[in-house]
């Protein structure tokens, strides 16, 4: 009987498991060990952020000395909570050292992560965030993006003119927090009018149709302020108004840094600056978390701040190769698409990483992972990176760009 | 029509005996592969895993088993969610606040009830709009995730009693309720009801009061859903339910249960939750990579409710056969 065979061999398979449960020797303190068991746990997939910050873990996962210490597995959890806890259960119980994770939502995850803390896995965030205290979160959502490119703006439209306000995904805590600095800037100026604003979904086909539609009611816009989905924005301009170009704020996208660089464009009027999260905070969370999981770090606090990138029109600097060196930190048109992210790389943090190793997750030949500078810790944000605590008073305030007096 | 000699396993809820031999082989690969599949760190996270699914599912099988269909699980589970995030911590307390999300199950299935059983109405028609009401109400309670579940409630619902995780108590639970409705005289009718309406009205069982109380013991069960659910996470999102109501029907019609009514059980569905719970658990162990796991959990579905018909078109075959 097939039935019989089968479940003999179920039998079987069942003895061996308990067999081999018995024997499994509880996993002791992960430091000082000579292999690493390391998963990366992906929630959305499917979009080049995503893409970029997982092809550069899994890069920097292959560059040696890693490539002989870990063994690197990725999950995808996709959109559903209940998928992601059960996975992050599977990695715990397959006995992971260390889970770097993009959660999928600041709350729901926080008991699965205190069980991975409790069996003394190290559990890191990178991007998003979640509130349980045992997780280290790496992120620059608690460097003010939206109050200092707000500022950054005001500044070059010398307190006045006419905003459009492109917000990113309802919903989510960077849209609330960044929306909330951003505002509080403008509202400082009278004379700063916010004729429109919409949710571009940090799209750039979406933000690009969006300020097209306003433009055409609003003909006198002089800036237009974005967390991503901005070179679509700025092609919006570019094709209904070329001849008067706006300030902005906005992505890395290698063609808009190329824009706000490029003379003949400044000429017409485009001031902008490159900021907002980058993938690389993947990649920079995942050296930490090796750095910590290997014992050559200690970190003090729950919540490590990736420093915003932020390049100005006089920052950018087109590089010669395939990689951020010397301070380089724009591709020619000719190299990547103008969708690229050039916060994919961070030449200061991130030298293991080139072009390849971001769009393949394969390691850059003849690199090595190098040893990371001291850490900054963040501020503390409820219902961001913490549950029962303050934020700093000055929160809503820019901290990288001075502020200019009110005009009269 | 009733077969006249019972084998035990059509006692096991009729078509579930190839998705019990599906589940304990899928248990064996996994427990093959991933050795802590049998301690107790797994069995409680699989049990806590399938919990959830497995509450929702018994509410829809019992409506399913009537001839008709309910799309407003997921929406109660949502709202209970919420309920719970917001309620908890403050004055209705742990057993107020599993009151009153339950009061919301019960009222949701008896406004289904009312206007299927009693008014006639279509049950899609009626359960896709309490449906969308019902996640229009939970983003007004909690407009973006957060809230707060109280201790109590995660340690009391994830916990154990005597070394039995509370998950698998309630799953027993489940399981004898089911077994005892069954045999009442309206669970004779749900069958009946559901396998010729007509029928039945003819020989006197009152139809509408079956589906009445089907209905009302649906939105019951979708309220424990979204508490035990809110016990998981600790905390709140209107969204959390979503993709969930694709699986409520997948863990039915694995479970053998037949969508038109009068054949199958909530024994079966317990089954298809077990079937799909372990199925993402294995594809881990045995180590699917990356974007396959979702064509393997299409493939292994479109198998496992292969396998499901499988025994009704054994037992068809059998019947033609003369015994």
């Amino acid at each position: 009987m097939e039935g019989k065979r089968i479940s003999r061999r179920i039998a079987k398979a069942a003895a061996a498991a308990l067999v081999s449960s018995l024997c499994v020797v509880p996993l002791s303190q992960a430091n000082a060990k000579d292999h690493y068991k390391v998963f990366l746990n992906m929630s959305y997939s499917g979009n080049s952020w995503q893409a970029a910050a997982a092809n550069g873990i899994k890069a920097l996962a292959a560059t040696p000395p890693y490539d002989k210490m870990i063994e690197f597995k990725t999950v995808i959890s996709g959109t559903d909570v209940q998928r992601q806890i059960s996975d992050l259960q599977s990695m715990i119980a397959a006995g992971a050292d260390a889970i770097l994770i993009m959660p999928l939502s600041p709350t729901a995850l926080n008991r699965v992560v205190k069980q991975a803390c409790d069996k003394g896995i190290a559990v890191f965030t990178y991007d998003a965030t979640v509130t349980q205290p045992c997780a280290h979160n790496v992120s620059s959502i608690t460097a003010r993006y939206g109050a200092n490119t707000a500022q950054w703006m005001v500044n070059q439209m010398g307190g006045k003119g006419e905003v459009v306000f492109n917000h990113g995904v309802a919903g989510t805590t960077v849209t609330k927090t960044y929306d909330e600095q951003a505002y509080g800037v403008f509202k400082k100026y009278p004379s700063i009018k916010i004729v429109g604003d919409f949710y571009g979904n940090w799209n750039d086909a979406t933000s690009q149709e969006e300020v097209a539609k306003i433009l055409a009611a609003h003909p006198n816009i002089d800036g237009i302020w974005s967390v991503d989905g901005s070179y679509g924005s700025l092609q919006a301009v570019m094709n209904g108004r070329p001849d008067r170009l706006v300030t902005m704020a906005g992505q890395s996208n290698n063609g808009y840094r190329l824009a706000i660089a490029d003379p003949a464009m400044q000429a017409k009027g485009l001031k902008g600056v490159s900021s907002s999260s980058g993938p690389s905070v993947g990649g920079y969370a995942f050296k930490l978390m090796m750095e910590v999981v290997t014992g050559k770090k200690k970190l003090d606090q729950q919540n490590v701040e990736f420093p915003l990138p932020w390049v100005e029109p006089k920052d950018v600097k087109v590089c010669p190769g395939d990689a951020f060196v010397n301070g380089c930190n724009t591709f020619p048109a000719d190299k990547v698409s103008a969708l690229f992210l050039d916060t994919a790389l961070d030449g200061k943090l991130l030298p293991e990483l080139s072009i390849d190793a971001v769009q393949t997750g394969n390691p850059k030949a003849g690199a090595k992972i190098e040893e990371l500078p001291p850490v900054k810790y963040a501020d503390t944000l409820p219902g961001v990176n913490c549950t029962d605590c303050t934020p700093p008073a000055d929160w809503l305030e820019p901290n990288l760009v001075k502020p200019i007096p009110v005009p009269n | 029509m009733m077969a006249q000699a019972s084998p035990w396993y059509r006692r096991l809820g009729g078509g579930a005996l190839p998705a019990i031999l599906l589940l304990i082989l899928m248990l064996g690969i996994y427990a093959a592969y991933e050795p802590s599949a049998l301690t107790s760190f797994g069995i409680s996270n699989l049990l806590n895993n399938a919990i959830v699914l497995a509450l929702a599912a018994t509410g829809l099988t019992i409506v399913v088993l009537t001839g008709e269909f309910d799309l407003s699980g997921a929406g109660v589970v949502a709202i209970c969610n919420v309920m719970a995030a917001t309620l908890s911590m403050g004055a209705p307390g742990s057993m107020g606040t599993l009151g009153l999300v339950l009061l919301a199950g019960l009222l949701v299935g008896a406004i289904n009830a009312y206007l299927i059983a009693m008014l006639g109405l279509q049950s899609l028609a009626v359960t896709i709009g309490s449906l969308i009401v019902c996640q229009g109400i939970a983003l007004i309670i909690l407009p973006a995730p957060g809230g707060e579940v109280a201790d109590a409630i995660i340690s009391g619902v994830t916990g154990d009693l005597l070394g039995i995780p509370i998950a698998g108590i309630m799953f027993v639970a489940l399981a004898l309720a089911w077994t005892f409705l069954k045999n009442t005289r309206w669970g004779l009718a749900v069958y009946a009801v559901g396998a010729d309406p007509v029928a039945s009205r003819l020989s006197g069982l009152n139809v509408p009061t079956t589906k009445f109380i089907a209905f009302v013991l649906a939105g019951l069960c979708y309220g424990g859903a979204g508490f035990v659910y809110s016990a998981e996470i600790g905390s709140g999102d209107p969204r959390i339910s979503d993709s969930f109501l694709l699986y409520m029907f997948a863990a039915v019609a694995i479970g053998g249960t037949s969508l038109v009514g009068g054949r199958g059980g909530v024994l079966g569905s317990l089954i298809g939750v077990g079937i799909l719970t372990v199925m993402q658990k294995m594809l881990f162990a045995i180590g699917v990579a990356e974007f396959y796991t979702n064509i393997f959990n299409g493939l292994i579905m479109i198998a496992a409710i292969f396998f499901g018909q499988l025994s009704s078109l054994v037992a068809r075959i059998a019947l033609r056969r003369p015994a």
